[in-house]
């Protein structure tokens, strides 16, 4: 990665040196303004934005076996909290501080403690002085966890979870993992400002379930403090036998019981952490964590003979949208049975896997599931073709051996169940593609597309764009997408009830009301130092347009949270290569 | 499958039932006890499972009969695995499996400012002795706070070695990247926006000079010199603070020469490795005057150095700046020697891998990497070596594993020993073969196959049978740590060792620590006196009865 990174400094360095720039400033604490020394700025390369050059590489970059980089990219500030970059290339950068000791990442432009930040272009020469930096501290959770029989637990597993928006639905994330002590002490820190959930789980797991690209899982992970940030986490539950009184033997295993002691993550309390402070007596108790577990028995067959297949991995994979998802996992023995414990009541993805893979949805209820067959396939083959329409205002048309089948995402979109394998990865001349899909529901993703955009999608009869694509037999029909190209731009302006233009605010374009399904439709930017904003590729139709003062990564695309706003939208209709200019009021 | 009724009733019949109770005192049942009923072999197969619940019982049905081992986990506590034997139909018998309580040890670590360090992995680390030097792993891990505690928990008595590991920027950038692309967890595609701050943090500062480096406890960089804590049943051991130290990478400047001419040589590389042999670095000298330059860490390094007038290796301690560092480089050259079996029993010589290891050891897990080709001997017992200039000593496998006490030896050779290796007047087995070209002796190599046996009785102070007693053979040269050998005496306090390589030896038995501490002579010598000296001549019977060391 840094051997990367330098190849890239000295492929696109250039003979002429153009005329360096320099930026000026402090960083201090936020909320008391006083300077503070230590904290490390940095300048890294963004990437152009409208009507912008990125940054012209070094000059004479030296070539040892460790090079510099060109000028001096970062500076520690004094003891005055100043800070001067100088010998900058002119270009567009993002400005950075960090700093260890329990401070969130500042950026040039961020409004808020965990907010993005904006990038600065830098003319030739340009000495640009008073930049203010603001650090916010970090916060700390600390508590308690309890087994059920009210004593101390060690070695639980603790985390701080924040609530986010993932394709349009709430769902929570992992922020700082923890364990506890050996007296039942935990210490979340390093939080940036903001709401928390706090979830305690004992039995770390220490082997994950060998799940295809999902390697085994840390109980601890602890990541200097970041504004956004975050990650999801498999474990295999772990099963323990106890015997009743009535001498019946059971299995149990544990799931997350989140603060103040609940199991459902969306009853959660959420803590407020604040700036340097210490949010104590967060005590949960695992006990109602406690839950009887079952098992899922069956049989792997080999798709292609018909044969019971050995040594397949199996999990079952809830089809829910979790951070810490238990996966029960076993592999399949000499006669393709498999035995997976630890399942708890709820919708399963029940994926056999060896080169080939098979995909079943079960529901576990309140007893073992017997007798399922997971059968593999290679997939079915198929086959189908990108095709251009129209003609690109700008002239600027995507290049079809760029474009691409990114994704076949189901829903709920998540790791580790196989979707499909490509057996080209550009389309041929003529626009046709192949590839194995495996049996499911799908949206298609496109990628490649440039300025281009997705018009339909069909295959035989079935609106695939509209309705997505139902794998449940090998197709008999290709997968027919035409790229339009005679999309349309909208620029504009943010501005607040003064008309002034406000920059680094979040403009969102939503579809129509019929259309909120389609993501493909949706769109966000973030307006540039002068409150302008630029969206392009947009497929012909009626929109509406929202500025934010605020608004959450993904909220957007929430059709509840956006019907709240409904009428505080732009309604905007993009004709064909059309280009619309729209001014828009922020929502404070 | 199915059975018949009689075949059933068969079945059960011949099945006991294993059942006990988990306890840390007398009448002091413990609750949370994983009691596990494990096959008693190699693999240890998992045969049953159960939680204990406050009554501390456990019992497993249907229990075929066989050797079994069993189990316990239960946190604060430990105990090693008992063994046991189920015969059919007996009645079942009561086990009470009495728990030791666990220590732990607690302080802070501080960056060379005097500030907290957070997320600095501290670890436990016990002492291992490959190649028969100690070497460090760690058994337990934990990360600081941002106030810099940590407290190692959950100890099982013991010798223990504590370090704090900071997170190198380099590691850190790497574990960034393992991360993005599913390391510990997996980031969702929806919200999985990493912060570009630290990655262009991480990014900037991999590339200086200034590295924070492991610490060992009481205070070093250097592992040989980490001081051991013992940690005994029920200890918590508080105030063990730690420094990092920010320190700076040194600058190794130095000539390759030829140790024939003392000329530089042409198309020298020198390599060193880095971070435990995860990393490598490597240089080329200049070919016009031999001189290189390269930048080390403080600490720990083995430079290779190759080229056209031969290789040298070298092991080095850096701790500052280096200006002149000669390495001579000579070309490799042979050892001839002879390998004489005694006696008639013997497998065949083509079972033998003669190969020099390097010693000191290389740094880092790369032993491999140092020791020469092998070379089976001839049928009438000749041998040609390739090696160069430097210190060895000569392993002969199956039957001499220099670095390791376990062997497996094929059932021809399970008789044999190295009983000797001499080059002229030196004692190679048990001292060093050094080299500085083609030796003019040859290396003759000795092997017995005339071992003795040793019974050893274990007594406590009051003369009583010590049962279950950890038993160790060390040999009076302690750096043959091929010579150790463990075991543990049965329900009379007696155990037999044998095919013992003749030589002299000490015993010493104990109950309630861990059998790898017993290598470290460092340990060894707090209870040198306690130990029972014994010889063992060539096909010999020794009697001896050792006193039990208690009051770990």
């Amino acid at each position: 990665m840094i051997l990367f990174l330098f190849l890239l400094l000295i492929v696109s360095q250039q003979p002429q040196a153009p005329q360096p720039a320099s930026i000026e400033g402090i960083v201090v604490t936020m909320g008391t303004g006083q300077p503070l020394a230590g904290a490390k700025v940095a300048l890294d390369p963004a990437e152009a934005g409208p009507g912008q050059d990125g940054p012209i590489p070094c000059p004479n970059v030296p070539v040892p076996d460790m090079p510099e980089p060109c000028g001096p990219k970062i500076a520690t500030s004094g003891t005055d909290g100043r800070f001067v970059l100088s010998g900058i290339n002119p270009g567009t950068y993002r400005l950075y501080a960090t700093r260890n000791g329990g401070y969130v990442p500042a950026e040039f432009g961020q409004r808020t403690a965990t907010g993005e930040g904006i990038s600065v272009p830098l003319a030739p020469g340009q000495k640009m002085t008073g930049v203010v930096l603001q650090m916010s501290p970090t916060g700390t959770i600390t508590g308690r966890i309890y087994d059920r029989d009210g004593e101390p637990l060690g070695r639980a597993q603790v985390q701080a979870l924040r609530s986010v928006y993932r394709d349009g639905r709430r769902t929570m994330t992992i922020i700082q993992s923890v364990e506890t002590n050996d007296r039942g002490e935990y210490r979340l820190f390093w939080l940036a400002p903001g709401q928390y959930y706090v979830s305690a789980k004992p039995d770390i797991p220490t082997r994950g379930p060998g799940l295809p690209g999902l390697p085994a899982t840390n109980a601890v992970r602890i990541t200097d403090p970041a504004r956004f940030g975050t990650y999801e986490q498999d474990s295999v539950p772990v099963v323990r036998k106890r015997a009743l009184k009535t001498e019946e033997i059971i299995e149990e295993t544990s799931i997350p019981v989140y603060f103040p002691g609940i199991v459902d993550m969306q009853m959660a309390s959420p803590l407020a952490v604040g700036a340097g402070t210490v949010t104590g007596g967060v005590d949960i108790s695992i006990a109602p964590g406690i839950v009887q577990t079952h098992h899922i028995r069956g049989r792997v067959i080999d798709g292609s003979n018909g044969q019971p297949l050995a040594r397949a991995s199996v999990t079952a994979i809830p089809r829910t949208l979790e951070p810490l998802r238990s996966v029960p996992a076993a592999q399949s023995d000499a006669n393709g049975f498999f035995d997976l414990a630890g399942a708890i009541p709820g919708s399963y993805f029940l994926i056999a896997q060896t080169r080939n893979s098979g995909v079943v949805e079960i529901e576990v209820g309140n007893r073992d599931l017997d007798g399922i067959a997971v059968v593999t396939t290679q997939g079915f083959k198929l086959t189908g073709r990108f095709m251009m329409e129209g003609r690109a205002a700008d002239g600027r048309e995507p290049r079809l051996a760029g474009l691409r089948i990114a994704r076949l995402v189901r829903d709920p979109d998540l790791p580790g169940v196989p979707s499909a394998e490509f057996t080209s990865t550009s389309p041929a001349e003529d626009g046709s593609f192949r590839m194995d899909v495996a049996p499911g529901d799908f949206q298609v993703q496109v990628r490649g597309l440039g300025n281009g955009y997705v018009k339909s999608m069909r295959m035989g009869n079935d609106d695939v764009l509209d309705g997505g694509l139902h794998i449940r037999t090998a197709p008999e029909n290709p997968l027919e997408i035409v790229i339009g190209l005679d999309a349309g731009t909208i620029q504009g302006t943010a501005v607040n009830a003064q008309q002034q233009a406000l920059p680094n605010r979040r403009v969102t374009l939503i579809p129509d009301v019929r259309l909120r399904h389609r993501a493909d439709l949706y769109q966000s930017v973030q307006t540039d130092n002068s409150g302008q904003f630029r969206l392009q590729g947009i497929p012909p139709g009626n929109y509406k347009l929202f500025a934010w003062e605020g608004i959450e990564t993904g909220a957007w695309l929430d059709p509840a949270f956006i019907r709240d706003y409904e009428d505080r939208g732009t309604t905007v209709s993009v004709r064909p290569a059309g280009s619309e200019n729209v001014q828009l009021t922020v929502i404070p | 499958m199915t059975l018949t009724a009689a075949a059933l009733l068969a079945f059960i019949l011949q099945n006991a039932s294993v059942q006990g109770t988990v306890v840390r005192a007398a009448n002091s049942p413990l609750s949370k006890a994983t009691v596990e009923l494990r096959s008693d072999d190699t693999e240890g197969r998992l045969i049953d499972t159960i939680t204990t619940e406050a009554d501390g019982r456990f019992s497993f049905q249907n229990v075929r009969p066989g050797r079994y081992r069993i189990v316990v986990a239960r946190s604060g506590y430990v105990r090693p695995p008992q063994m046991i034997t189920v015969t059919g139909g007996e009645r079942p018998r009561d086990i009470e499996l009495l728990m030791n309580p666990t220590g732990a040890i607690s302080g802070r670590v501080f960056d060379a400012n005097g500030e907290p360090l957070g997320n600095v992995e501290v670890m436990a680390m016990k002492a291992s002795y490959p190649e028969g030097r100690r070497s460090l792993t760690p058994v337990g891990t934990v990360v600081t706070n941002d106030q810099g505690e940590y407290r190692l928990f959950w100890l099982a008595p013991g010798r223990y070695y504590v370090s704090a590991q900071p997170f190198s920027d380099r590691r850190r950038l790497m574990a960034g990247i393992m991360m993005i692309g599913g390391g510990a967890g997996y980031f969702s595609a929806a919200t999985g926006l990493r912060d570009p701050a630290l990655e262009v943090l991480a990014i900037n500062e991999a590339g200086d000079e200034q590295q924070q480096v492991p610490v060992y406890y009481s205070g070093t960089i250097d592992e040989r010199t980490a001081t051991a804590i013992d940690v005994r049943a029920g200890a918590d051991i508080s105030g063990l603070n730690l420094s990092v130290v920010s320190v700076r990478e040194a600058r190794v400047r130095g000539i390759v020469v030829s140790s024939a001419t003392g000329r530089p040589v042409q198309y020298g590389t020198v390599q060193a490795d880095e971070d435990g042999g995860i990393n490598r670095r490597e240089v080329r000298a200049n070919p016009e005057n031999g001189t290189f330059e390269i930048k080390l860490l403080p600490g720990p390094h083995t430079l290779n150095v190759t080229s056209e007038a031969g290789s040298a290796y070298m092991t080095l301690f850096v701790t500052s700046d280096i200006d002149s560092l000669s390495i001579p480089v000579s070309p490799d050259f042979d050892v001839r020697g002879r390998i004489i079996v005694e006696g008639t029993n013997r497998g065949s010589l083509d079972d033998l891998r003669m190969t020099l290891r390097r010693d000191p050891p290389p740094i880092g897990p790369q032993a491999n990497r140092f020791s020469t080709a092998y070379s089976v001997p001839l049928a009438d017992g000749t041998f040609t070596l390739d090696a160069s200039a430097g210190d060895f000593r000569v392993n002969v496998a199956p039957i001499l594993n220099v670095g390791f006490p376990s062997r497996q030896i094929p059932a021809a050779w399970r008789d044999a020993y190295v009983k000797s290796i001499r080059l002229g007047d030196a004692d190679v087995l048990n001292g060093i073969l050094h080299l500085d070209g083609p030796p003019k002796a040859p290396l003759e190599i000795v092997v017995g196959t005339n071992p003795g046996t040793l019974d050893v009785r274990v007594v406590n102070d009051k003369l009583q049978p010590g049962v279950d007693a950890s038993v160790i053979l060390v040999p009076n040269v302690r750096r043959r740590i091929d010579l150790y050998r463990t075991a543990t005496t049965d329900s009379a306090g007696l155990l037999r060792l044998d095919r013992v390589p003749p030589g002299d030896y000490k015993i010493f038995a104990w109950t309630g620590s861990d059998t790898a501490d017993w290598y470290d002579s460092e340990f060894i010598r707090n209870y040198e006196n306690r130990g029972q000296a014994v010889r063992i001549v060539e096909g010999g019977r020794v009697e001896a009865q050792v006193t039990l060391i208690s009051g770990f």
